[in-house]
């Protein structure tokens, strides 16, 4: 039920203006075009309570972002790991390729992603939704979610598998889910503050659980109720 | 009336079902306001608008008004900044939350800023699409009565981009995260209706504020 009212109420934010047209053809201007992916106006409840992790607080947060600057001076991980190249966001080079050829040209509402795990207190900032190169095929598919404390996002991505990271080498680590090959990225204090994710390799593609805000344990926990149809 | 009602009865069914998320019962002993500013320019060459309130800048104009585009003058700089001007209840610089940005590494290219108060509570997300970090940052943010200026270098317009676009430039918006926080956008600054094409008003620096961001303390 919950999902079907989602998926609706994704529909709706795309039809009514989400989505994003070209500019005018050949215009070269510098600084226009494109647009906003499709976000809801109002976020909406998927459960209920609130999670509260172990570094909130005014104490905890104050350490948190003290041991979050003392990463800052750690290089970036770059490599691969249980086949998943592991790219920096300073290397454009690197940068994995979402379309065969342009780039991502317009948004449409799906439900390929289903849930087994969300925290207490999560709400969809986004409905789910994909982004479709100009030959058709899915560059992604993406949900955003948030709770009091926290930032979710969680994305299956075709293709290529390739993942930016912004993590120092004793923060990333190889390990399975499901009994596929992952990647496990820490997040910058144990408390869960910072960004962690989980990695899965999947035949076609990449499925991607990052958190802001969340120790490991819960975006694991998260990362292990996804379901990808067609993926 | 009967609409007025309706309205009435519906949005008390909405905070009944839960539909925000929660402010924490609490009583909060001091404010904060922050006027969020627009993310290129500088001192001496003026920020350049090029798309006035949009959610896509396509010349159609019945879409939100989401952000606002912005570019260096002569594309001199690809530089992203968060310019935040910190007010609290203070006669002395305090403390009253932290910024941490990160790139959001699914979907379209774009920087996260996040605001939280001092708990850790997430006030907001000011984002830069088209853009990213090279590195991740955390900092504290203080604010005063005479408020303090908060000017730090976030990360670069990125190109090519994964997502539709033509040339480089960032575009910032804001989205709230917490209801007992509260946002409002200056209206004074144009819509894209009538700032789309040739597009090129200048911005001082600190001379207007795209938002104005609202929350208690803890």
């Amino acid at each position: 039920m919950v999902r079907t009212v989602l998926f609706f109420m994704g529909l709706l934010a795309v039809l009514s203006g989400c989505q994003p047209r070209s500019d005018r053809d050949g215009e070269t201007t510098q600084g226009r075009g494109s647009g906003a992916e499709p976000r809801y106006e109002t976020p909406v409840r998927l459960t209920s309570g609130e999670y509260v992790p172990p570094w909130a607080g005014e104490e905890g947060h104050a350490r948190a972002v003290a041991a979050a600057q003392a990463q800052e001076e750690k290089p970036l991980f770059a490599g691969v790991l249980n086949g998943i190249r592991v790219y920096t966001p300073t290397d454009g080079k690197a940068f994995r390729r979402y379309c065969t050829k342009g780039a991502v040209e317009s948004f449409r509402t799906t439900d390929r992603l289903t849930f087994g795990y969300l925290p207490p207190g999560t709400f969809a900032e986004t409905p789910q939704y994909e982004g479709l190169c100009p030959d058709g095929s899915v560059a992604f598919i993406v949900q955003q979610f948030g709770g009091a404390y926290f930032g979710l996002t969680i994305a299956y991505e075709p293709g290529e598998h390739a993942v930016p990271s912004m993590a120092s080498a004793d923060r990333v680590s190889a390990t399975t889910v499901g009994g596929r090959p992952a990647l496990a990225i820490q997040p910058a204090t144990p408390e869960g503050f910072g960004r962690s994710a989980v990695v899965v390799a999947f035949p076609t593609g990449l499925l991607k659980v990052e958190a802001d805000g969340l120790p490991f344990a819960q975006t694991r926990k998260i990362a292990e109720g996804v379901r990808c149809e067609r993926c | 009336m009967r609409t007025l009602l309706t309205l009435g009865a519906g949005l008390v069914l909405a905070a009944a079902m839960g539909l925000w998320p929660d402010a924490p019962a609490e009583a909060s002993h001091y404010s904060v306001s922050i006027s969020l500013y627009h993310p290129t320019g500088n001192a001496t060459n003026d920020a350049r608008l090029t798309c006035g309130w949009h959610t896509t800048c396509d010349g159609v104009f019945t879409d939100a008004q989401l952000g606002l585009d912005w570019v260096w003058p002569s594309n001199m700089s690809y530089e992203v900044r968060l310019r935040l001007f910190v007010a609290a209840s203070f006669s002395s610089a305090t403390v009253v939350g932290s910024v941490s940005t990160a790139n959001s590494t699914s979907g379209c290219y774009k920087i996260e800023a996040t605001i939280r108060r001092t708990d850790g509570l997430r006030v907001g997300l000011v984002v830069n699409q088209h853009a990213q970090v090279s590195t991740p940052k955390a900092w504290n943010i203080s604010g005063r009565e005479q408020g303090i200026y908060n000017d730090t270098s976030i990360g670069s317009m990125v190109w090519p981009d994964n997502c539709t676009t033509w040339g480089r430039h960032t575009m910032q918006w804001y989205s709230r995260a917490w209801t007992g926080s509260s946002f409002s956008k200056n209206t004074s600054i144009p819509t894209e209706s009538q700032c789309w094409y040739d597009c090129y008003s200048p911005y001082g620096i600190w001379s207007t504020r795209e938002y104005l961001i609202q929350f208690p303390g803890p």
